[in-house]
């Protein structure tokens, strides 16, 4: 919540301060909006945090060995990388390079997910026999 | 949230917007392209570190395996 407020309000000052950076030198009107979106990107790692260690903990509860936990979270930080990455692309007025980035992002989202997929065949091959 | 970073681009932004102002009215416009160009490189530096910085912090959050 007060990250939240804090976040909005100096959202509010940047938006101001962009348009009036806007019309003088565009490229650092950019340059500050990068910088603010890291920052708070950065800032809301830290309650993140706390909900992927409860995911952790879930996970021992339930007996998982923690591999497909893994594969979840890596999924996710790929899509909060490629997914800040390419709307710098868009806001830098490049649409183009932010579908580039996102389209990787899928891709390696794919790949991360694939053992899972075949985790998933396995289990079925395994049950098969045992119904028919 | 260090917030010191966000205000020095601001401000930087602001000086190099007047001194851009200043000089291309003097007349010496490859100046003012120089002092744009040398303003954006520095804030450059200071934005490829902060985002490292975020790329670090976004693998130790989720290195949890």
């Amino acid at each position: 919540m007060e990250l939240v407020g804090r976040v909005a309000g100096v959202a509010l000052v940047i938006a101001i301060w962009l348009s009036l950076l806007r019309g003088r030198t565009p490229e650092l009107a950019l340059a500050l909006l990068v910088a603010f979106s890291a920052l708070a990107v950065g800032a809301a790692l830290g309650p993140l945090q706390e909900v992927v260690k409860t995911f952790a903990r879930l996970d021992r509860a339930a007996g998982g060995n923690g591999a497909y936990l893994g594969v979840v979270l890596r999924a996710m930080a790929i899509a909060y990388v490629a997914a800040f990455g390419a709307q710098i692309c868009r806001d830098a007025g490049q649409p183009s390079l932010g579908m580039t980035v996102e389209l990787v992002g899928k891709v390696a989202i794919l790949v991360t997910a694939v053992p899972v997929f075949v985790a998933l065949l396995d289990a079925l091959w395994r049950l098969l026999p045992a119904i028919t | 949230m260090d917030i010191n970073l966000i205000y020095r681009i601001a401000g930087l932004g602001i000086v190099i917007a007047i001194l851009h102002l200043f000089l291309s009215q003097a007349g010496r416009e490859e100046q003012a392209q120089m002092l744009s160009l040398a303003g954006v490189i520095i804030v450059l530096l200071w934005i490829i570190q902060l985002i490292g910085q975020l790329f670090r912090d976004v693998e130790t959050v989720f290195r949890w395996w």
